[in-house]
């Protein structure tokens, strides 16, 4: 600690004995410095902003087709169009630019000088402010406004283009997925063609040839065994009745006989009776009846068999045979169709078994059908719909660029911050003081004490105190307030330009 | 001197010693009258010899007490007693090395004394003219102060003697005497011997020399102090320095770079003792003979 003390006042001591030295380094710093200042020329910066919707035509006809262009892309490619070299070039020619111009190689020096120094900067989306920083705040103006001019009048030009492009794309769109298209359409047909057997069709109701086929065989079949069950109960029939009839047997039927209506008489009558009394007139009629048919009965012989070999062709017998008939020939056709469509049948499956995934190629081929038919269909609207923004482009002046600041003439330069650059300058003059004192002290060899008196290896007769004399004290006040005038007045002259410069500068407004 | 006389101060010891060095009669000396015969010097001190250049001698004090505290003499009263004290102990070494010690041999011409530094404005007429006064007035030794300096701001300006006659016209052996040279001053034992002018002729460095050499020889009873230049702005440093018996270079503190030190004292290395004696030291927490160590005189 008491080295420390020590290595202080040694470097108070050292930067008092040279403290002219000191106070000449910060004044010489503080005004070569406030010399530099004052000569960096003024620079004016003028600035314009722009709305351009720079893509306003590409962005309605290609959404969802091509990629959105993002703020920065966009930023670029303004600050690509609007400092080309063309461009550059004709806003030398068109502004003061080109008095100082004599040769090629200014010429070319300018333009690059020109794309460095003219700022393009994004202020969100289709938003950009153009600047361009001078000495000359006439000059400034005029470039800015003169790019401004060039620009729009190009860019006019470029919507034209951007148009005609995006309908030149649409159309080659449209023509591929047209060459597309019908490829698809081709090779589906031909798949279709191949496979149509097998494949569920919208025509069929969504079912498949081969699934008919199924049906049909199993229907077939079915119609078969009904057939032959009919025709085995026809042929038991047939059976069962005489070809021929005879004449007994032909006449009994006409006529009842006696017994007969005996019998029912008498079934009558019995019935009256257990409802109505005997003099009931119906019943009396009856017994009537019973009576007159008794005595009829007990008159008349008893019948004889007809004569034999009097014989008839029994009719049903005749019937039947005509059915065996038809129900025979039906076998015989179901027979041949089910034969035919078993064949058929047999023939599909094959096929099926041989193309397994045929189903999912097709519903492959399908898809891809119709997502080519989709995107061709939106092409198609799309390009029909260029054509009508087209229509009201050449109609209606749409807002595509419009200067939303115009340039002006700037009366307050921008730069150089010149209260920033004298402060600095002050505080590099006093800190090249403080450093040369503290480099002094560094590089002193003086002897400050008695120890390092020793070291010299000499009888040492000792050590005398500074002596305060009035003489003294009359140097070192004088002294020490002239080294804090000095001080002072470069502080106060440093004031003097902060202010001076503080009033006509952006910075404080 | 006895066991109890030990306690006494230096400077009385030292005294006692010098007035008994300079029992013996001067003529007892051939080798000294034999140099000036060689010399071929017809000069007052070629006569017998004057032990005392002040006795008998009532002049009225030319330069004042004012005068003197003008040219840097501290008052003990005013100036508090700190660098009085300091300047004691420095007194108190230079007739240490000046005498030499008790039972030790004085070292030759012991008693002249030259006091220089490596740079001006170090100090030397103040120490010089400080310890000259403390040690005229503490030890009772007579001391002649002499100049040798022409430059401003020598001892004989501040004095207003800039013009007197003094060293250069003894030397170019005029009819002047050295008592009638010498100036005393309102200090008791204390006179000044100006630089003079020589009359404006140019004299060879080693004549003067020989010349301090024959008044310290001469007045050996005398402590002879001279004020000289700077050694690295003038060749009387390096001149005087064979022929004096010490040499105390003044540095001042914080100021004389040690390269230049070390270049002065190559040139006063002749000198048979070249004391240092460091001036003007600021120190930071008060006390500068702290470290030196000399208890005695603290109080």
């Amino acid at each position: 600690m008491e080295q420390w003390y020590r290595l202080v006042w040694q470097g108070l001591m050292t930067a008092w004995r040279r403290r002219w030295l000191l106070v000449a380094t910060a004044w010489g710093v503080c005004l070569l410095g406030w010399g530099i200042v004052a000569l960096i020329p003024n620079s004016y910066e003028s600035d314009a902003r722009l709305y351009v919707d720079a893509d306003a035509i590409l962005t309605p006809l290609l959404r969802g087709i091509a990629i959105d262009q993002n703020t920065q892309s966009q930023l670029e490619m303004m600050q690509e169009t609007l400092l080309s070299r063309p461009n550059l070039e004709k806003l030398i020619d068109i502004t003061p630019l080109n008095l100082s111009i004599t040769n090629r190689t200014q010429r070319q020096a300018m333009v690059a000088r020109l794309g460095a120094t003219i700022k393009v900067a994004s202020q969100g989306r289709n938003l950009f402010t153009i600047s361009y920083r001078n000495s000359n705040p006439q000059l400034a103006h005029d470039v800015v406004a003169a790019l401004l001019n060039i620009f729009i009048e190009r860019a006019t030009r470029t919507n034209r283009a951007d148009m005609s492009n995006a309908q030149r794309f649409l159309d080659n769109q449209i023509a591929f997925y047209v060459s597309q298209l019908s490829a698809a359409e081709q090779r589906r047909a031909a798949f279709l063609r191949k496979y149509m057997d097998i494949l569920p069709l919208q025509s069929n109701g969504g079912v498949s040839r081969l699934d008919s086929a199924r049906v049909t065989v199993r229907n077939l079949e079915w119609q078969l065994k009904d057939a032959m069950a009919r025709r085995a109960a026809l042929q038991q029939e047939e059976s069962m009745t005489p070809p021929v009839i005879t004449e007994a047997t032909a006449l009994g039927s006409d006529a009842a006989s006696p017994q007969a209506r005996l019998v029912a008489a008498e079934e009558k009558l019995a019935e009256l009776r257990t409802r109505y009394t005997d003099r009931f007139p119906d019943v009396i009629a009856a017994r009537r009846l019973v009576a007159t048919l008794r005595a009829e009965l007990a008159k008349a012989p008893k019948k004889q068999a007809p004569p034999p070999g009097f014989t008839l062709p029994n009719p049903v017998y005749d019937q039947l045979k005509m059915r065996m008939i038809e129900a025979d020939a039906t076998i015989s056709a179901l027979r041949a169709q089910l034969d035919s469509a078993r064949q058929d049948l047999a023939r599909m499956e094959a096929l099926a078994r041989a193309a397994p995934e045929v189903e999912a190629q097709y519903q492959g081929l399908d898809r891809d059908y119709e997502v080519l038919r989709k995107n061709y269909e939106e092409l198609l609207a799309r390009r029909q719909a260029s054509n009508i923004t087209e229509a009201a482009d050449t109609t209606a002046d749409k807002v595509r660029l419009r200067i939303i600041d115009p340039p002006q003439i700037p009366t307050i330069p921008v730069a150089p911050n010149r209260l920033l650059l004298v402060s600095l300058v002050l505080l590099a003059g006093l800190g090249a003081a403080a450093g040369l004192a503290v480099l002094l002290a560094q590089t002193d060899s003086s002897i400050a004490d008695l120890g390092q008196l020793r070291e010299f290896g000499r009888p040492v007769l000792g050590g005398i105190s500074v002596v305060t004399a009035p003489r003294q004290r009359h140097i070192f006040y004088p002294q020490a307030v002239g080294v804090m005038l000095a001080v002072l007045v470069l502080i106060a002259v440093y004031g003097g330009l902060a202010a001076e410069f503080a009033s006509n500068h952006r910075i404080l407004l | 001197m006895t066991i109890d006389d030990k306690r006494s101060h230096l400077i009385e010891r030292a005294a006692a010693r010098l007035r008994q060095a300079a029992a013996p009669p001067p003529e007892a000396d051939p080798g000294a009258g034999a140099a000036r015969e060689r010399a071929g010097l017809h000069s007052v001190f070629a006569l017998a010899p004057k032990p005392d250049l002040f006795e008998g001698r009532n002049r009225p004090a030319v330069i004042e007490t004012a005068t003197l505290a003008k040219a840097g003499l501290i008052d003990a009263d005013r100036q508090g007693a700190r660098v009085v004290e300091e300047l004691r102990i420095a007194q108190n070494n230079l007739l240490r090395y000046a005498l030499g010690e008790p039972g030790a041999p004085a070292a030759r011409s012991g008693n002249l004394v030259m006091i220089t530094s490596a740079l001006a404005k170090e100090g030397k007429s103040f120490i010089a003219l400080n310890l000259a006064a403390g040690i005229a007035r503490q030890a009772e030794r007579r001391v002649l102060l002499i100049d040798t300096d022409a430059r401003p701001g020598s001892l004989g300006r501040m004095f207003g003697l800039g013009m007197a006659p003094g060293l250069l016209d003894l030397t170019r052996g005029g009819a002047r005497d050295l008592e009638d040279l010498a100036v005393p001053t309102a200090c008791e034992n204390l006179e000044f011997l100006p630089l003079g002018n020589g009359g404006g002729e140019a004299l060879p460095r080693a004549r003067i020399a020989e010349r301090i050499a024959e008044i310290g020889r001469r007045y050996s009873e005398h402590l002879i102090m001279l004020d000289t230049a700077p050694c690295l702005a003038s060749s009387d440093p390096h001149a005087l320095a064979p022929i004096v018996g010490q040499t105390v270079f003044v540095i001042a503190a914080g100021f004389t770079q040690q390269a230049d030190i070390e270049a002065a004292l190559d040139l006063v290395q002749t000198c048979p003792v070249v004391s240092l004696l460091l001036n003007k030291i600021r120190s930071w927490n008060g006390h500068s003979f702290g470290s030196y160590g000399h208890p005695a005189v603290q109080g």
